[in-house]
């Protein structure tokens, strides 16, 4: 099953993956100034997800099912963290939440870019890892987001 | 763009749910530990602070209630209620009602700045992404 193939703009990758969770976590700065762990969550959360899904998107060709059941399992897993490594109070459903709408938005700025759809790739492209064009700038907007969002839920 | 929803269209409008669902769940959570949410009659049987990474900005404050029957519950509530109320106080109120009663006094219930500013940001979340998916899609129709 494969997915509509459409003329995307290259920049809308750029917005959907670098400034739509920049100003999601920017907003809840904003919003809850005294808990920078909620947007650090937040943040984590959709970093480590983008590149998973990532991952898993450019294994099964871009494959919609395959892109909303790796958010679902990142989902699984961050309630599985939450549940067991970081739960010093006991376990937050706000933390949790948060985490989530990291890892479903992840999923959705992937899908809507058509990450994986070898249909997308550019005809330079080599590696398997890059060859859409888009793959360095995923991993390296997951592993910045990683630091900026443990930094926030940690600092 | 055909009319039928092919399996892209349905897993969007699936992640959206998903985080609207995110949204509505903090939201009730949030009404739950300013107790808007729950209807209670019981009694403060132990309070109890729990500390996290940076105290006090981030304590979790926990009451444990023990009703008529000696059923015990533990609930997580926001600081300034859990302020307001000592062991032994008897607390009363329905179910979404924004009075509690505490052993005869009134008190009023809100949503803490924190509570009120962590649902309204997944609001936002939520929003910014389907602002932005539908701009995306418009820009891609002319592209």
């Amino acid at each position: 099953m494969r997915w509509e193939t459409e003329e995307r703009p290259g920049w809308i990758w750029a917005v959907w993956v670098v400034l739509i969770p920049i100003a999601c976590t920017m907003v809840f700065r904003m919003l809850v100034p005294d808990r920078s762990d909620y947007s650090g969550h937040f943040l984590a959360g959709f970093a480590a997800s983008l590149g998973f899904i990532w991952f898993a998107a450019r294994l099964l060709d871009g494959r919609p099912s395959a892109t909303a059941a790796a958010s679902g399992l990142c989902v699984l897993f961050g309630l599985i963290l939450e549940a067991t490594v970081f739960p010093l109070g006991g376990f937050d459903a706000l933390d949790f939440f948060s985490q989530s709408a990291g890892a479903v938005l992840a999923g959705l700025a992937l899908l809507e870019t058509g990450a994986g759809d070898p249909e997308a790739d550019s005809p330079d492209g080599i590696s398997p890892l890059v060859r859409n064009g888009h793959g360095r700038l995923v991993l390296a907007a997951s592993a910045a987001g990683l630091i900026a969002g443990a930094f926030l839920a940690f600092a | 763009m055909t009319g039928r929803m092919g399996p892209r269209g349905i897993v969007r409008w699936l992640l959206l749910a998903g985080l609207l669902l995110l949204a509505l769940g903090t939201w009730l959570t949030v009404c739950d530990r300013a107790l808007i949410r729950p209807g209670l009659d019981a009694g403060v049987l132990v309070k109890e602070i729990r500390t996290e990474k940076h105290p006090p900005l981030d304590d979790v404050h926990i009451l444990v209630l023990e009703d008529e029957s000696g059923v015990r519950v533990e609930r997580r509530v926001d600081g300034n209620l859990f302020d307001s109320m000592d062991e032994g106080d008897r607390l009363h109120k329905e179910a979404w009602s924004h009075d509690l009663s505490v052993s005869g006094r009134t008190l009023p219930l809100r949503l803490s700045s924190e509570s009120r500013g962590t649902a309204l940001a997944m609001t936002a979340i939520a929003a910014i992404a389907l602002l932005w998916m539908l701009a995306a899609q418009a820009i891609c129709r002319r592209h």
